[in-house]
């Protein structure tokens, strides 16, 4: 699977957390621990109803492509112990059980940086033009988090900004695409087909061992090898084409539909509560207030802004 | 003779509903712990009276010379985590518990939604003191379920047996009984079923509550609950739903039991040792407060709404079929699925009018033509799935009977046309209720005490109890209702609502009820293990031993 999947580009970046100690209030700490109090004491933003108004915005909420963005540290790999092996195989191969195997360790922790955005392909320009927007809003914040991390500090520009995610991004293998609603179109396999020109090639090679005709037991075989090679490749072509390289954006699955489309749905729960009792050319006046007020067919205002919980 | 459950190691509340057999009256108390030695000697005292799930001779089918009578008031008793730690179990032991009943219900708020007036700063002074002040930390539940005399008043026993509960607490030298629920007597904790008087002065329990419903109809049946000749009508409508058309069958006993397999063909996970944990389980006492006034002004609301908007033609249609959207039964118990109009549960309501009168004769009193009409009618107001109403225009999909147990709704094949869905993904989330009503009927305003002792049994509480509580009565997402809770004992934020949906295939619209206040307002409750016998033993004389 992809970066890129039907209108969202899914993109990951490894970033290497120096090795060295950084100077915090005076007091030295590693960078794992300097980099992980900046990504704490980032606004939350709005995670329930109760913090509503009250919450400090989180920057990533200035972006109107941004679904999804997530800043970790991975330390390390983790030990899963030493590789094990059956004892009598060990005894012949000669492996000493007391003798300590090696333990993978990573050369540096990672801060790992996985964000969701919309895009209309998975072409760099896209991931260009969107990590040019992120550091025109929240350069400051990023430098804060990025500073701790290899190779930032020359790290001047936007332009710099992307080169360097860029040079840390890894194939993101398989993405959560959350607004996808409708599945994958498949496409049906002949399997009595196959299964028909195979028995019956099974059923030559068998009676060319019987009575022993030199031509028909191979002849049997290769089209039984034949009929099960071309069914391999029809079934993995069907099943590739399922999933097209570049599929078509899903339905209404950019940010600004989404934020819309919860607005509205509010919206219309309220018209629908209040609307109860009246009679119809209220409800018709009413219906057409609703559509000026609120303005469906726009992605405009008035609409709900993102990172809020919906008033 | 095939190996059924060891009913005589059990405690009778886990299996019985005792208020469904004739003991509409129960007493809860509350101890402190003062020394390990002092809570092991109130134990060695008390487990020797501890009414087990054996059958009784007198009343139950399957039983011998040998079973015991049945007893004029039951005797149960639980301990809290905190509990545990003061009677000086093994850390080992301690340490495996599930981490819900380590937590206890107080620090569980945020899963349990007990915010706002529910929130346990507010609970009664038992639990706010039970916090703050260590001498006052409750560590034991005790409850007295008694049998009620024809004046409606529970038998004189149970006066007696209260008095023996502070003796046995006051020889223990340590064990300190603790007081302050809210209401008439602050030492312990009275509930009843609410009583009916009958023309010949005799007085009677209903399964009614202080909202107006029937409470208590469908709760579930596990294997080898009831006598085999009793099973297959109990488990109508309380067992679970196979896939396919085989009807109902029990749950598996590990569901409710520790030690027994459960659904997931595992034994629950439990701290060592066995023996300990084996035939008990984990029981959820809560005390909720009903905001009877509120709740029926806001019924009267809608009422005068709903008949506004024709979904009603009288005032008393309006005023029910509000009430039976909610909950999902009529007020006499009758499912919206079997009756999903007014004038449906009328007309069924006529059909079966001789009910009441039949209920309220003494099981003994009863003739074998009025035994199986009331089986036929326990069998309508259980026996039904959602399968008939995928859109919820019969029982709304948010109506309280449907989030509690949605039977087979969440099915992965539900609502698909030629399948026949089962109820695989409830069955982990059942629980056994055990509760009756406290306080008087009148006032019914905010500052006067009434509601539900609500109790739920089950083998884990997170999975089971807290899981429903969080996902399905908080939160609506399981049924694609957003952030709607459940409209009777949900917590109803600014702006809570709930959908009456319309048959999709008729020109009607939904019905929404909007800015719904709070009914509910928990007011204390606790976490308990429900020890089996052995295991009250093994306390008692200090081998507990995880080795």
């Amino acid at each position: 699977m992809p970066n890129y999947d039907a209108g969202h580009y899914f993109l990951t970046a490894l970033v290497p957390v120096k090795l060295d100690s950084v100077l915090v209030d005076g007091q030295s700490r590693s960078r794992r621990h300097a980099i992980r109090d900046v990504l704490d004491a980032a606004p939350a933003g709005e995670t329930t109803a109760g913090l509503r108004g009250k919450a400090i915005p989180n920057p990533f909420a200035d972006s109107m492509r941004t679904h999804f963005a997530r800043f970790f540290v991975l330390d390390d790999v983790v030990f899963n112990g030493r590789v094990s092996c059956n004892s009598l195989v060990s005894t012949i191969l000669g492996i000493d059980p007391l003798k300590a195997q090696p333990v993978d360790r990573l050369s540096s922790p990672f801060l790992i940086f996985a964000v969701d955005f919309d895009a209309t392909s998975g072409a760099d320009t896209e991931v260009k033009s969107y990590l040019v927007e992120l550091w025109g809003s929240m350069q400051v914040k990023l430098a804060q988090v990025f500073q701790h991390c290899v190779g930032f500090d020359s790290i001047s520009d936007a332009n710099g900004f992307f080169d360097y995610i860029k040079k840390c991004q890894i194939e993101t293998t398989m993405p959560f695409n959350d607004y996808w609603s409708t599945p994958p179109k498949l496409s049906d396999i002949n399997w009595l087909a196959y299964l028909i020109a195979g028995l019956a090639a099974l059923a030559a090679a068998i009676a060319g061992a019987l009575v022993w005709q030199p031509w028909l037991m191979p002849a049997g075989l290769l089209a039984l090898a034949t009929v099960l090679l071309l069914f391999i490749v029809n079934l993995l072509g069907k099943a590739k084409a399922a999933f097209p390289k570049s599929p078509p954006p899903g339905p209404s699955s950019d940010l600004p539909t989404v934020l819309k489309a919860l607005f509205l749905q509010r919206a219309f729960t309220q018209y629908a509560i209040d609307a109860q009792g009246l009679d119809d050319q209220a409800i018709y006046d009413r219906f057409g207030a609703f559509i000026a007020d609120n303005k469906p067919q726009s992605l405009g205002a008035p609409t709900q802004p993102p990172g809020v919980v919906g008033t | 003779m095939t190996r059924g459950l060891d009913l005589a190691d059990i405690q009778g509340n886990i299996v019985r509903p005792y208020g469904r057999f004739g003991f509409p009256f129960a007493r809860h108390f509350f101890f402190h712990i003062g020394t390990p030695a002092a809570g092991r000697k109130f134990v060695e005292q008390i487990r020797h009276r501890i009414t087990t799930a054996e059958r009784w001779r007198d009343t139950d089918s399957g039983t011998t010379e040998e079973s015991p009578p049945r007893p004029k008031v039951t005797i149960n008793i639980g301990f809290c985590h905190q509990g545990l730690i003061a009677l000086a179990l093994p850390t080992e032991t301690l340490s495996g518990l599930p981490e819900e009943f380590v937590d206890g219900m107080e620090k569980r708020w945020s899963i349990l939604g007990d915010i706002g007036d529910s929130a346990p700063g507010n609970w009664d002074p038992i639990w706010c003191d039970s916090r703050s002040t260590p001498e006052k930390r409750i560590h034991i539940w005790v409850s007295l379920n008694a049998q009620i005399e024809a004046n409606g008043q529970p038998v004189a026993e149970l006066a007696a047996l209260t008095q023996w509960l502070y003796d046995i607490a006051g020889n223990s030298g340590g064990v300190i009984p603790l007081s302050g629920h809210r209401g008439p007597s602050g030492d312990f904790q009275d509930s009843a079923a609410l009583m009916q008087t009958l023309p010949d002065g005799r007085c009677v329990p209903t399964s009614q509550i202080f909202f107006g419903f029937t409470d208590g109809i469908a709760d579930p049946v596990f294997a080898d609950q009831y006598d085999p000749k009793d099973e297959p009508d109990e488990v109508i409508g309380g067992g679970k739903l196979e896939s396919g058309d085989e009807g109902w069958s029990p749950l598996a006993t590990g569901e409710f039991i520790l030690g027994h397999a459960n659904e997931a063909q595992e034994l629950p996970p439990t701290p060592q040792p066995w023996s300990l944990m084996r035939n008990g389980t984990f029981m959820v006492y809560r005390k909720v407060h009903q905001n009877v006034d509120r709740f029926s002004e806001y019924v009267l609301s809608q009422a005068s709404l709903l008949k506004q908007v024709g979904g009603a033609a009288s005032r008393e249609e309006a005023e029910d079929t509000i009430r039976a959207k909610m909950v999902g039964r009529w007020p006499n118990g009758i499912p919206l699925i079997a009756a999903p109009t007014w004038t449906d549960a009328q007309a069924l309501g006529a059909q079966w009018k001789d009910i009441p009168a039949i209920q309220l004769k003494r099981t003994g009193e009863r003739t074998d033509a009025e035994k199986a009409r009331l089986a036929d009618y326990e069998k309508l107001v259980t026996d039904f799935r959602y399968s008939d109403d995928v859109s919820g225009a019969k029982c709304p999909v948010s109506a309280h009977i449907r989030r509690a147990n949605p039977r087979d709704a969440l099915d992965p094949f539900f609502g698909v046309s030629g399948k026949s869905p089962g109820s695989a993904l409830t069955n982990r989330r059942r629980i056994m209720r055990r509760g009756l009503p406290y306080g008087g009927s009148s006032p019914c305003d905010n500052t006067s005490e009434h509601g539900v002792i609500f109790m739920a049994l089950c083998a884990s509480l997170f999975r089971q109890f807290e899981f429903i509580q969080q996902q399905w009565i908080q939160y609506g997402s399981s049924f694609n209702l957003g952030n709607d809770t459940d409209p009777v004992i949900g917590l109803h934020r600014e702006g809570a609502k709930f959908v009456v949906p319309a048959d999709p295939d008729k020109a009607d619209a939904p019905f929404i009820c909007a800015n719904m206040p709070q009914f509910v307002e928990t007011r204390g409750g606790e976490y308990f293990f429900i020890p089996s016998l052995t295991a009250l033993r093994e306390i008692a004389q200090g081998s507990v031993d995880p080795t």
